[in-house]
């Protein structure tokens, strides 16, 4: 069996060259990201949020912009025949969701950066304000 | 394996899809080093049958004996040992040539200069150096093709399952694919294909799938 944490750079390594090379998830999490932040804006008609109104509306759209990247990571496995590769290795199958969730968390922290500050200037007096909310 | 264990072993191997019966009471003992074609028309179940010995479908009934191991059961013990090519080429678009064949490397334990030296003689023998480093989606499918075999037998499997080797291939791309996946490996092979003329010279065995008819060894 080849060693876990090797098989699970290689996916890792793999999904994220892909996605630098290619940039198919990112932009569209991000940009969902922004056309909900705008309709959230003119649906509560309200330019100022807070408490668990304004975080339920960053985790809610933080988390459907997730389901975004998880359908572009699974999908190209199953385009491109990645899961009869890997089925066909000796590895653990487990390392497969493992790799594939890290590469979801490393896509987030990537959102993050971009929908945080949007949200922020959608929403918030000021930076300051995101505190409580993350 | 033991020495004198066949390399595949079936009895009365059945695949149903639903209601649909894609291969009904397959049986053959292919000894190890051995060739076996298989023929038949579209529908005929070849590519069910390559897929099933490949670990990648359960057999809805019958017994398969893979390499020592029992199938599905001991499908885990296979994993290495086989060399897949079945009609996609299972290498990402994205990604080069050479880039997809380290991360088929790394998943099988290659790993570093060994991995490198590995990947640089299959290219060669492959005549895909030049064109080693461009994305997949822009080669031709007869390069593709090249690409896919090298993935084959990157980690030297024991047994290659060849679903139609020549598709899209050129001349030259034959006779490169003859060096790499002929009967010269010293590998158990089995081949589907639509052109008998070409691999039944080098066949131990003949599998003949119909729809609907008893599957024939000869």
């Amino acid at each position: 069996m080849t060693p876990s944490r090797a098989a699970f750079a290689a996916i890792l390594a793999k999904d994220l060259r892909s996605e630098l090379r290619t940039l198919q998830s990112l932009p569209a999490m991000a940009l969902f990201s922004v056309t909900t932040f705008v309709i959230f804006r003119f649906g509560l008609d309200r330019t100022q949020l807070s408490g668990s109104l304004a975080a339920g509306v960053l985790w809610a759209t933080l988390l459907f912009a997730a389901v975004l990247g998880i359908n572009r990571l699974f999908v190209a496995e199953r385009e491109e025949g990645g899961f009869d590769a890997i089925r066909l290795a000796p590895i653990d199958r487990s390392v497969l969701f493992t790799a594939k969730a890290a590469a979801l968390v490393i896509y987030l922290l990537a959102l993050e950066l971009i929908a945080v500050p949007i949200f922020a200037l959608f929403f918030l007096d000021s930076l300051a304000a995101l505190g409580p909310l993350v | 394996m033991a020495a004198t264990e066949p390399a595949i072993q079936l009895a009365g191997l059945r695949r149903n899809y639903g209601e649909r019966t894609a291969l009904d009471g397959v049986g053959l003992t292919l000894a190890a080093g051995e060739s076996l074609v298989v023929l038949g028309p579209n529908g005929a179940g070849k590519t069910t049958l390559l897929r099933i010995l490949a670990t990648l479908l359960r057999p809805s009934g019958g017994e398969a004996m893979v390499l020592g191991s029992s199938l599905p059961g001991e499908a885990w013990k296979l994993r290495g040992r086989i060399g897949y090519l079945g009609h996609e080429p299972l290498l990402y678009r994205d990604l080069s040539g050479r880039e997809n064949l380290r991360f088929h490397a790394r998943l099988h334990g290659i790993s570093g200069a060994p991995a490198e030296a590995r990947i640089a003689a299959l290219l060669a023998a492959a005549g895909m150096e030049r064109r080693a480093d461009e994305r997949i989606a822009e080669l031709s499918a007869g390069m593709r093709q090249r690409l896919a075999i090298c993935r084959c037998v990157l980690h030297e499997p024991d047994l290659l399952l060849l679903d139609e080797p020549d598709s899209n291939l050129d001349t030259e791309g034959r006779e490169l694919a003859r060096g790499l996946i002929g009967p010269g490996g010293g590998q158990t092979r089995v081949v589907v294909t639509h052109d008998p003329e070409r691999f039944l010279p080098e066949a131990d065995q003949v599998l003949r799938l119909g729809i609907g008819e008893a599957a024939a060894v000869s």
